[in-house]
């Protein structure tokens, strides 16, 4: 076990490339392995205040008469030679003043490091202590983005460690007798949601994407249909149904029919039901002139999706929707995601639009390999979040509280839940090896997506991947994928 | 235009100054020089481009291995004329590229584009068409090449006028989407107040919540600022036909609806121009309506209606530049936590921001698909 953990720092340090803000290129001097995660800036000498941070974790350990073997773990520790260190602590505390903020960085990434490998080697107890000690360290509401980030993350291995079940953090409230505690949350709720609108373009990108597809797609029709997998509040239909009724070609102002699936348990996400966005969306339509339907499929208690459920008009334009994407919660259970689409597939749709969250390069695979990338991602997104609104620290604070904070559970609930599975890949991908064909994206929305992009701060980037698929990125860090496709011909009625 | 050339990238703006030193040096020289180009003498650093030079140049880009392959500095290079530069290089790879996808596309032959372009001159002068700033050169043996521009420019106008019509869209988009999550927020905090238990904590967590969706456009704002100054210096040296300098609504709205009639009639696709004629009135109603508060709206102290009774109005004229999307949208978003005053400074101030920014970059965008040399065709 203690071997495990020596064995953990070493094999990290040299295959995973640099994951907080602080680190800038990498030094390839074998000796130096804690330079791959620190900037040149960090030296030995907060190396070693490092090296007494874990003595002092260990020998709390130890105080706590935790068993044998956690004592013999501190013994291994201190005698390890995985990191070539000279011991020099007098010049620890000038050091640390200096780097602090890159150290204490570091110093997290590390111990979550740390803390998930103790989980994946079910060595709970040692995770448990590792967690207890990151919860010292960092809180969600202050410090610099890495701490914010790291607190999130040790709340989400908390709740994975307790293995509580839907990875839900703490924060969530359940459909409980705390009744304003609920209005306090749906007011939390609306606010960070616009506050996440205005602040980045996250949610407008796949939206207007996927809209600009599909009037691209049924500009002859007089019927569309639009099967959403998962609608929240309706926003990305607002958009279309203005972009609709003002159409200049073709027949002008066509029927517009949505089905939303509805789930079970609406969960925790949404601002009131499927009904009422419903009636909302309806309102809306007319007063813009729009005809409009609106309909709703139920999902099984598994959230399979059976086309069969779906009412289906002769002559209309089927489009599947489906957005996995913030702030539509990220982490459906793939099995569901994967119905639908395949479901949909019997459907023969004119379109389908797919927007997902892009995950990097994984390394070597396995849950190490998916923890430190989804690290990597949302650091990202703090920082891109940072980076537009640096002076507004409560407002990002509360976006990160009520959507980013659940999203990283959830991302870690399924990266855990999936580690001993191989790399689970793209949506996209699966619908390519399902026989969907491919929409090139048009030059009018390759436009639009680099218009929106300019709205925000200079770190965004659309990157086109393949004619059918646009990426939003965030300074060479991918996050967003929006593909269009539609079915194969042959299959056509 | 000048101003053009100085917004875009370095190196356009250094080899505009080369082109011109190489000019004048040629011009000391006697016009023509050793190198056996022809510079033209006017103003403007112009090459000539001849059939002879253009073979040339064809040759070393099918060496090359194409007009994809080729770049400009390898073309220079294995041309090795003394007095060509990257910048005439540039633009004319551009159009030779651009006349190489038309060929593609089209099947029409270069030769009846080449006839057209004969006449092109007399029909441009009676047309006024778009064709007006193509400058077509008193050569017959210039046809081809001029038949290839002339589609080119074509092909540019196309991708500009594309553009802008997703700009607008993208502005009413937008727009809607802020309206409809307006609504979305009024029916919530509807039920909220219905459910209000009157405690102290609620009230007081939405008094945070709508103070913090005041920063953040306030920061928008804050950040917009800079970029709207440097702006509106630049705007000044722009032919304006009426500066409006009088804060009354009356001529914000023509100055709105003037400047929609000048992208309309002169078509020359300075959309810098056109953005900043839209500003202007912005900068100055924003302004005046800081200082007089009083004054525009007689009786009427109340900045919030002012400004909502702006943008409305605003929003009527359709304006092409769809100026209007901000405008109902700061206001949507702006209502949505409407407990403190301070969002009616914050709606005067957000305006400019999403015109700011969009202008910029619209500008840069539209501002790589031009040839070099800005307005004209060499």
């Amino acid at each position: 076990m203690a071997m495990a953990i020596d064995n953990a720092f070493e094999v990290d340090f040299c295959s995973y490339s640099t994951s907080t803000t602080t680190t800038t290129t990498a030094d390839e001097d074998p000796a130096c392995t804690w330079n791959h995660w620190g900037s040149p800036v960090v030296d030995w000498g907060s190396l070693s205040s490092e090296r007494d941070e874990f003595q002092d974790l260990i020998e709390s350990m130890m105080d706590d008469g935790t068993g044998f073997e956690l004592t013999r773990l501190g013994h291994d520790y201190e005698t390890s030679n995985s990191v070539s260190v000279s011991v020099s602590t007098d010049t620890m505390v000038a050091d640390e003043e200096t780097n602090g903020e890159d150290f204490k960085g570091l110093r997290m990434v590390h111990l979550l490091m740390a803390a998930a490998e103790a989980l994946m080697g079910a060595n709970k107890s040692l995770a448990r202590v590792i967690l207890v000690r990151l919860k010292e360290l960092v809180s969600p509401s202050d410090g610099t983005n890495m701490e914010r980030l790291a607190a999130y993350f040790t709340e989400a291995l908390q709740s994975l460690l307790e293995g509580s079940g839907g990875g839900h953090s703490k924060h969530l409230i359940t459909n409980g007798p705390q009744h304003h505690r609920d209005k306090h949350r749906e007011a939390d709720m609306l606010a960070a949601f616009q506050l996440l609108q205005d602040m980045s373009p996250y949610v407008k990108f796949g939206h207007f994407t996927a809209n600009q597809a599909i009037l691209e797609a049924v500009t002859h029709d007089r019927r569309i249909h639009i099967v959403d997998y998962d609608i929240m509040e309706g926003i990305q239909w607002a958009s279309l149904m203005q972009a609709l009724v003002s159409r200049k070609e073709g027949p002008p102002t066509p029927h517009l029919r949505i089905t939303a699936l509805s789930r079970g348990s609406n969960g925790w996400r949404s601002i009131g039901t499927i009904q009422e966005t419903g009636r909302r969306l309806t309102t809306f339509a007319s007063s813009i002139g729009q005809p409009f339907s609106f309909h709703q499929c139920r999902l099984d208690s598994d959230e399979t999706f059976r086309p069969s459920a779906l009412k289906l008009v002769r002559g209309e334009a089927l489009i599947i929707n489906c957005m996995l994407n913030l702030p539509h919660f990220s982490h459906r259970p793939p099995s569901s995601v994967a119905s639908f689409l395949s479901g949909a597939k019997t459907l023969n749709p004119r379109l389908v639009t797919l927007v997902e969250e892009e995950a990097g390069p994984i390394g070597d695979g396995g849950f190490m390999g998916r923890f430190m990338d989804s690290l990597h991602h949302y650091s990202a997104v703090f920082d891109s979040l940072e980076a537009g609104f640096p002076m507004q620290c409560r407002a990002r604070a509360l976006v990160e509280r009520v959507i980013l904070g659940p999203q990283i559970a959830g991302s870690l609930t399924q990266i855990y839940r999936n580690r001993n599975e191989e790399e689970s890949g793209r949506w996209s991908e699966w619908l390519d090896t399902m026989g969907f064909n491919p929409v090139s994206i048009s030059f009018a929305n390759h436009c639009q997506a680099k218009l929106l992009l300019g709205l925000f701060n200079d770190g965004y980037r659309v990157e086109e991947l393949a004619n059918n698929r646009v990426v939003l990125d965030w300074k060479s860090r991918r996050l967003l994928s929006a593909s269009i496709w539609t079915s194969p011909p042959d299959s056509d009625l | 235009m000048y101003h053009h050339h100085q917004h875009q990238g370095k190196n356009i703006n250094s080899s505009s100054r080369m082109a011109v030193h190489n000019e004048r040096h040629l011009f000391l020289q006697g016009g023509h020089g050793d190198s056996g180009l022809m510079l033209s003498t006017d103003a403007k650093p112009r090459l000539k481009w001849t059939p002879d030079l253009h073979e040339r140049f064809i040759e070393a880009v099918n060496q090359l291995g194409g007009a994809d392959k080729a770049t400009p500095k390898t073309v220079m290079k294995l041309m090795g004329i003394p007095g060509l530069t990257l910048y005439h290089l540039k633009s004319h790879l551009q159009k030779y590229r651009l006349s190489k996808n038309l060929h593609g596309q089209t099947n029409n032959g270069s030769t009846k584009i080449g006839a057209v372009a004969m006449a092109g001159k007399r029909m441009s002068e009676a047309n006024g068409s778009p064709m007006n700033s193509l400058s077509i050169g008193p050569q017959a043996n210039k046809g081809i090449q001029i038949g290839e521009a002339l589609q080119m420019q074509i092909e540019v106008q196309r991708r500009l006028h594309e553009q802008l019509e997703v700009q607008r869209h993208l502005q009413l988009r937008i727009e809607a989407q802020g309206k409809y999550l307006q609504s979305v927020l009024e029916k919530a905090q509807e039920t909220l107040h219905r459910q209000n238990l009157g405690t102290v904590g609620l009230e007081a967590a939405k008094l945070q919540l709508s103070e913090l969706v005041s920063k953040v456009s306030n920061q928008c704002l804050n950040s917009a600022f800079p970029d709207l100054k440097d702006l509106r210096g630049l705007c000044c040296q722009q032919t304006q036909p009426n500066p409006p300098n009088d804060c009354s609504m009356d001529s914000c709205l023509t100055s709105c609806e003037g400047s929609q009639r000048d992208q309309e009639i002169h078509n020359n696709g300075m959309c810098l121009r056109t953005y900043n004629t839209h500003k202007d009135p912005l900068m100055h109603h924003q302004t005046e309506t800081k200082s007089s508060e009083n004054k525009t709206m007689g009786n009427d102290d109340d900045d919030e209606r002012r400004m909502f009774f702006a943008d409305r109005n605003c929003s009527d004229l359709s304006m092409s530049v769809g100026l209007r999307g901000i405008f109902s949208q700061a206001r949507n978003e702006e209502h949505s936590f409407l407990d403190v005053g301070n969002s009616r400074v914050d709606s005067v101030n957000r305006l400019p921001y999403f015109a700011t920014k969009l202008d910029l970059n619209v500008d840069e965008k539209h501002c790589k698909q031009f040839d070099l040399n800005g307005l004209s065709w060499s």
